[in-house]
């Protein structure tokens, strides 16, 4: 049985089973050329905090039924589902509800995983926070995001939002 | 932990971007430098059009507009003088769009002008000839103007026009073909809104279009010109539509003694979209015939659009992908191996979803294959139709503005628990009605959504 190990950053083991393997492809990549009763090690630059979130999210879908890593809609040509931001699934919400403060770490950690369905819940759960926000101020309170304009730059962006229309 | 959302990689605050909708874009350019220089890249930027009124230096200065011009956000602009109306652009205002028109050079790919008189456009087309980039050109004459201007010839170096390689233009006077015939050699995609029959028959049979794969007529013209007379075509206008991979038609009435005869010679056909025509049985059996055909769009609303009811017609395209219809005809469908998609139109009383869903429901081995997307707009479904929805394996279900029987959620229900449909669209227009002695568990969307969570469903606003 071959078993994989990943490496955090704080040199925290975690032993995972095979189908996280799949859920990532960077993990996938490592583990391809592996014989089948090694054991793989991987290290991480990611911190034992968030890869363990990571793991406990790979865990939630370990019983889905429609494989997570490729869903198969990406040459989908609709453009109002794509851009759907209402419909991420239920036990991700859940998931991500509890885990505000450190939804950047998870992203930083999919990209570098190359883990396509937790960069997209992620994005999206970032996009409805921008969504549901009622002010500028308020997507900067909530992001944690300094404002940089000078007031005159901040005015030009204005006004030039005050002239463009969708098309 | 401390990320910040501004240590995320540039590619993946773009995939954030892009879930937003054009206004919350808006927002978020507010909020830091980084993030306006982000959106300001030509991939968002693409997507915003300038659109200029006679009163617009009321708004806004022309220095912004300048400025913005010149820094190549500039992508899409659209002129509008409602000259009938003696609402004008000034002759100040003119130097300064003319000025934009000049500082967008490089980024400027689509312009429009609607109702423009004679005086604008001569100030305009010199202008023009200047662009870098302009690949479509929107052109709609104002009643008053007389004549359009000769494109400008300005030495060895490409002119503007050379670029346009799409045309939307208003039918109305000569000049306007003349247009359309000094840019000839390039134009690939030309739409054309009718006002004057004789002139849509000049350009079908006159013109020499080499490029062209993309066309699309919509009949404007008034009743008291009639229609165009069978003998009115001739080779000019078969050797255009035998080369078209697109061709779309809206019909009003002009073209109802000679469609068939139309359709016949576009052998190299892909997208096909009729619109409110009368389709004989001839015309059905031609559109049949054609082995290339990628997508096929049949919808009328007007009562003169049906297929008459002269026996069946059969449809057996091996290459079809996407059908959309919105007839009560009878036809029948072959093989149709390729069926990836189907939608399905209605308004109101006059189509049957049911005798459509039940013979999408014969072709042979459907309920065996997967399809991506079944769609339905405006129409009623009863519990019969909703049974014939039960039969299919399909990605994405979605309704637009339904009518439908409350059974509707119990198929959609039962058709998820064994895995039929991955995901489900529904716009807030969409009603459900139950009858008062039947019993349903799910009456509501979020019942359905609790019963069957790994089914996708997405609720949006409605279009119309």
């Amino acid at each position: 049985m071959r078993t994989i190990q990943l490496i955090s950053s704080d040199n925290e083991f975690f032993v995972i089973e095979e189908h996280l393997a799949t859920l990532s492809e960077h993990i996938k990549a490592c583990v391809e050329d592996a014989d089948a009763d090694e054991t793989v090690l991987i290290f991480l630059p990611i911190h034992s905090a968030i890869l363990s979130k990571v793991v406990q999210w790979a865990n939630i879908h370990k019983d889905d039924l429609i494989p997570i890593l490729d869903i198969g809609y990406d040459s989908d040509n609709d453009d109002t589902v794509e851009k759907c931001t209402n419909n991420i699934d239920p036990k991700d919400v859940d998931f991500l509800k509890d885990q505000k403060d450190i939804l950047m770490d998870l992203g930083e950690a999919a990209v570098v995983l190359k883990m396509k369905k937790l960069t997209k819940v992620v994005c999206k759960t970032v996009a409805n926070i921008i969504k549901n926000s009622k002010s500028v101020e308020e997507i900067r309170d909530t992001l944690n995001i300094k404002c940089d304009f000078t007031p005159a730059e901040e005015e030009q962006v204005r006004r030039e939002n005050g002239f463009l229309g969708n098309i | 932990m401390s990320t910040s959302i501004l240590d995320l990689p540039t590619e993946v605050l773009d995939h954030i971007f892009d879930f937003l909708p054009f206004i919350n874009r808006q927002h978020a350019k507010l909020v830091c430098r980084r993030w306006n220089q982000l959106l300001s890249a030509p991939r968002y930027m693409k997507a915003t059009q300038l659109n200029l009124t006679p009163d617009f230096h009321r708004r806004w200065s022309a220095d912004d507009l300048l400025r913005f011009a010149s820094q190549g956000k500039l992508h899409s602009i659209r002129l509008v003088e409602a000259s009938g109306r003696g609402d004008n652009f000034s002759q100040e205002s003119l130097a300064s769009i003319v000025q934009l028109l000049e500082a967008g050079c490089y980024s400027l790919e689509k312009i429009q002008l609607d109702g423009c008189t004679d005086s604008f456009l001569r100030a305009v087309f010199d202008a023009l000839g200047k662009m870098r980039r302009m690949r479509n050109l929107i052109f709609f004459l104002g009643e008053e103007s007389t004549e359009l201007p000769k494109i400008p010839v300005t030495g060895p170096e490409p002119i503007g026009f050379s670029f346009v390689t799409n045309l939307d233009l208003g039918l109305t006077k000569a000049s306007c073909l003349e247009l359309v015939n000094s840019l000839a050699s390039q134009l690939t995609c030309v739409s054309l809104h009718v006002r004057v029959k004789d002139l849509l028959e000049q350009f079908l049979n006159e013109l020499h279009l080499p490029a062209l794969h993309s066309l699309a007529l919509y009949d404007y013209t008034p009743d008291n010109q009639g229609t165009i007379e069978p003998g009115a075509l001739g080779d000019g206008c078969w050797r255009i539509l035998a080369q078209l991979k697109t061709l779309r038609i809206r019909n009003n009435f002009m073209f109802c003694a000679v469609l068939t005869e139309m359709i016949s010679h576009c052998q190299n056909i892909k997208h096909l979209t009729l619109e409110h025509c009368l389709i004989s049985m001839q015309c059905m059996k031609q559109i049949g015939a054609f082995k290339g055909l990628k997508e096929l769009y049949l919808i009328s609303y007007n009562p003169w659009g049906f297929i008459r009811r002269e026996g069946e017609s059969l449809l057996d395209l091996p290459n079809l992908e996407h059908l959309s219809l919105s007839l009560e005809a009878k036809i029948k469908f072959g093989k149709l191996p390729k069926l990836t998609s189907v939608t399905i139109n209605g308004g109101g009383e006059m189509t049957n979803p049911k005798a459509i869903l039940s013979e999408i429901k014969k072709i042979d081995g459907i309920g065996g294959r997967r399809l991506r997307k079944l769609h339905m707009t405006n129409v009623t479904l009863d519990w019969e139709a909703n049974e014939l929805i039960r039969a299919f394996w399909v990605d994405l279900v979605s309704f637009d503005n339904c009518d439908s029987d409350g059974s509707l959620l119990d198929v959609l229900a039962n058709a998820g628990t064994q895995r039929r449909i991955t995901r489900i669209r529904l716009t807030d227009d969409c009603t459900f009605t139950f009858q008062i002695e039947e019993y349903y568990r799910i009456r509501t969307v979020d019942d359905l959504r609790r019963r069957c969570p790994y089914l996708q469903i997405t609720e949006t606003p409605s279009q119309l």
